[in-house]
């Protein structure tokens, strides 16, 4: 009797066994319908276009697949000797100032892997996190160096193995106690206080220069104010001492992987679970069972920890400790930037989050790599802008011979024209010159031109539905961002250099508000 | 010895009595029902149970001990949990772990055992993991195999209640206080629940107090029946003798004669 058959029995995929095989391992449970919304959802999941592929064939790697080559690459990174040649091209021909760089990447993710513990995890908008690193730092300074003068000793010098456990576990009391004092806040309100707390102790770095005790004559400089302190100790460990930047790359990374092994487990465990319950909501987290209060303090003193961790080898990597801006509100931004570009919650995206802010800031640096950026950029989202392919290379091509043509006619009609020298003379310049006119004065001309683009832009996404306009105001658009850079962009490389950064943040998070491997948050539905 | 003892509780917000001189018992295997109309005092009972308000005065005993001045997570701990008429499930968490998250007060895995993932780490995540498992199956096929793994924003609002139920009964304990299960579904999904709260005694041996506006469900499996009106106990027996209560119907209705003011209201 068809009339009596469940609607939804109707689509032949529901029974199709070959259909489910294609889901291992949704189709152990077939379960009719919901079976069939499942695998609705995941062909909704699924990307599309090159990228998405991409994305996808990564995704379909193992685990440790996956995470065996990044760390593969990390390993072998600095080993190129010499420098590649592209790299060379790009006029970054200085190895050492790579690895320096991937370092400080280092110190950067055990950080925001401590802090995704603290705001992704637990869900605790903690400012004063920079702080216990910055503490971290001045007790290995006191620990380690020829700072503290106390009865006729040199310093204290302590071995590494164990300032490092002791400063982090007395960083971790110190997190444990602000978390003690602000436990009954939450949101916006225990963000001012530990913004307070990152505050003071800035403050006092810079200003404890001359302390009254009562038992010295003379005043006691605690933290030698903005100077810092330096030539800290290097971290030596089981009889060996690092000194070169390259053994402080291998150590980190090996503290990289513990951390992030350690907090991957932390996650996925009655703690984890209990966490992400307290961010998700409190109350009912409290109510089955979980001790709200006691894990939030938890949470507090392991981030706390961490970033005692990075503290430590960092300042003994840098051989100082400076307040400003190494342990200001300025790191703040940087480290909370990182965390929320990356994925908030994500250990894989915070990591990521701050490979991104630590490697693109240097690779911008080289005007030419930025240029190489600013094109590649540009033709990406071109591409997304106009795809299918075909749709593509036709507007290039057609902008390309179009301002040949432009070219042309100038030479033809104005011959003092295009006679402008531009600097820089990279392979990529020279290609972009060739369609270029570069008057004498290309500076005040760029100025307008750089301004014209930027509306432009604007105009085209605007008319993007009206081909007839769509199409020649784009090839314009291409043509005018082309010589703005050239004339302009190119030429101020400090300014051009935060200018790409925040576009590329701002389209960034426009693009993936949840982070780059964030889960989009859901709050209510 | 009754299973839950309520001695006399007073609570008032400011100058609002919410709960005025309460007692009630709960026996083992009993299912309670606690009805009365909107603003009663039904959820803020539960809230003064689990530890959310503390009561201005009176006592309440959980297996004969008394539970006052306890935080919410330690009544849970001692065999108490309760779900939420405004469903309060983790959403963007994975229905197992939803259901999971419920035993935390019954592990004890510390952080190096995590962290090194010990034996005892693993047998232990391994009994959650079953228990979780175990506690979503009661629902039938609904939440599971691929469910499992899907967060908890995918569920409809059925579901969520299911969950939540789930969650609470991983918590291990022996009361469960449901507000309101069955708000929200359609009449086939009201009558299951109904079926689930009387296997939940039966099978899965918990005593119920159900907090419930669907008069189906409430006559279908109740032991007995509590009304309250304006934060005070108006009637209590069993389903037919309170639905026939003068007071009871007072309370639902209005006073005879001014049945026009119900409709002011």
């Amino acid at each position: 009797m068809p009339a009596d058959r469940d609607p939804q029995n109707r689509d032949p995929q529901n029974r199709d066994p070959q259909t489910s095989a294609e889901h291992p391992g949704k189709a152990a449970s077939a379960i009719g319908t919901d079976e069939w919304v499942a695998q609705v959802e995941d062909r909704k999941r699924r990307r599309s276009g090159p990228w998405g592929r991409l994305a996808d064939s990564w995704e379909a790697l193992p685990a440790t697949w996956r995470y065996g080559l990044v760390v593969a690459l990390l390993l072998l990174a600095p080993l190129a000797t010499g420098t590649p040649a592209f790299l060379e091209l790009m006029g970054i021909s200085n190895n050492a100032f790579i690895i320096r760089t991937l370092t400080r990447f280092l110190v950067f993710a055990m950080l925001a892997v401590g802090l995704n513990v603290v705001v992704g995890y637990a869900g605790l908008l903690d400012l004063g996190y920079t702080a216990f690193y910055g503490i971290a730092g001045y007790l290995y300074a006191y620990l380690s160096s020829s700072f503290v003068k106390i009865g006729g000793l040199d310093g204290l010098h302590l071995p590494s193995l164990i300032s490092i456990p002791l400063i982090i576990m007395v960083t971790a009391l110190i997190g444990w106690l602000l978390g003690l004092l602000s436990l009954r806040l939450s949101g916006d309100y225990l963000a001012i206080v530990t913004l307070g707390f990152g505050q003071v102790f800035v403050q006092l770095a810079l200003t404890a220069t001359r302390v009254k005790l009562p038992w010295r004559t003379r005043p006691v400089d605690f933290t030698r104010g903005p100077n810092g302190i330096n030539r800290l100790d290097d971290i030596s460990l089981f009889g060996f001492t690092l000194h070169s930047t390259l053994q402080y790359y291998y150590l980190f990374l090996l503290f990289l992987i513990l951390l992030f092994v350690a907090v991957h487990r932390l996650n996925h465990s009655r703690i984890g679970r209990a966490w992400r319950a307290i961010r998700e909501d409190e109350l009912a987290a409290e109510v089955m069972g979980a001790p709200a209060g006691r894990l939030k303090l938890l949470a507090f003193a392991i981030g706390a920890a961490i970033a005692a961790l990075a503290g430590t080898v960092g300042a003994a990597w840098q051989g100082n400790v400076v307040p400003v801006p190494r342990y200001s509100v300025l790191t703040l931004i940087n480290l909370y930037a990182m965390v929320v570009l990356g994925g908030l919650g994500s250990l894989p995206g915070v990591v990521l989050g701050a490979f991104i802010f630590t490697v693109l800031p240097e690779v911008l640096r080289s005007i030419a790599l930025a240029g190489v950026l600013f094109y590649g950029g540009g033709l990406l989202g071109l591409y997304l802008l106009l795809r299918p392919w075909r749709r593509f290379a036709l507007m290039l091509a057609g902008a390309v011979i179009g301002g040949l043509g432009i070219k042309g006619l100038a030479h033809l009609l104005w011959p003092g024209l295009d006679t402008g020298i531009l600097p820089g003379s990279s392979p990529l310049n020279q290609l972009v010159r060739n369609w270029l006119v570069i008057p004498v004065e290309f500076k005040v001309i760029g100025n307008i031109i750089t301004i014209l683009a930027i509306l432009l832009t604007l105009l085209v996404i605007l008319v993007r539905r009206r081909p007839s306009l769509f199409y020649p105001l784009l090839g314009v658009t291409i043509y005018l961002a082309s010589f703005a850079w050239e004339t302009r962009l190119a030429l101020e490389p400090a300014a051009t250099r935060i200018l790409i950064l925040g576009v590329s943040l701002v389209v960034l998070m426009i693009a993936r508000p949840q982070g780059l491997l964030g889960k989009a948050e859901v709050r209510v539905v | 010895m009754a299973l839950l003892e309520v001695q006399g509780v007073t609570l008032s917000f400011g100058g609002l009595t919410a709960i005025r001189d309460l007692s009630f018992a709960v026996d083992e295997h009993e299912i309670v029902s606690i009805i009365g109309p909107n603003g009663a005092g039904k959820s803020t009972t539960l809230n003064v149970l689990t530890g959310i308000y503390p009561p201005d005065s009176g006592d309440i005993l959980f297996r004969g001990n008394p539970i006052l001045g306890l935080k919410p997570h330690q009544i849970t701990a001692l065999g108490m949990a309760r779900t939420f008429q405004t469903l309060r499930v983790y959403l963007n968490m994975s229905v197992l772990e939803n259901v999971m998250s419920g035993a935390y007060c019954h592990t004890r895995a510390g952080l190096p055992a995590i962290i090194f993932r010990s034996p005892r780490w693993r047998a232990e995540e391994a009994r959650i993991r079953a228990l979780a498992e175990e506690n979503l199956a009661f629902f039938g096929s609904r939440l599971q195999g691929y469910r499992h793994q899907q967060p908890a924003y995918s569920l409809s609002y059925a579901n969520r209640r299911r969950l939540e139920i789930a969650r609470a009964m991983t918590t291990g304990a022996k009361l469960l206080l449901l507000d309101e299960p069955a708000a929200g579904m359609n009449p086939n999904e009201t009558a299951e629940m109904t079926e689930l709260i009387g296997k939940l005694r039966d099978a899965g041996g918990f005593t119920i107090v159900l907090i419930e506006h669907d008069m189906s469900v409430v006559g279908g499996i109740s032991d007995r029946v509590l009304v309250l009106d304006y934060g005070e106990k108006i009637a209590e027996g069993s389903f037919e003798e309170v639905t026939t209560d003068h007071r009871v119907i007072e309370a639902y209705l209005g006073r005879e004669g001014s049945g026009g003011k119900q409709d002011e209201q």
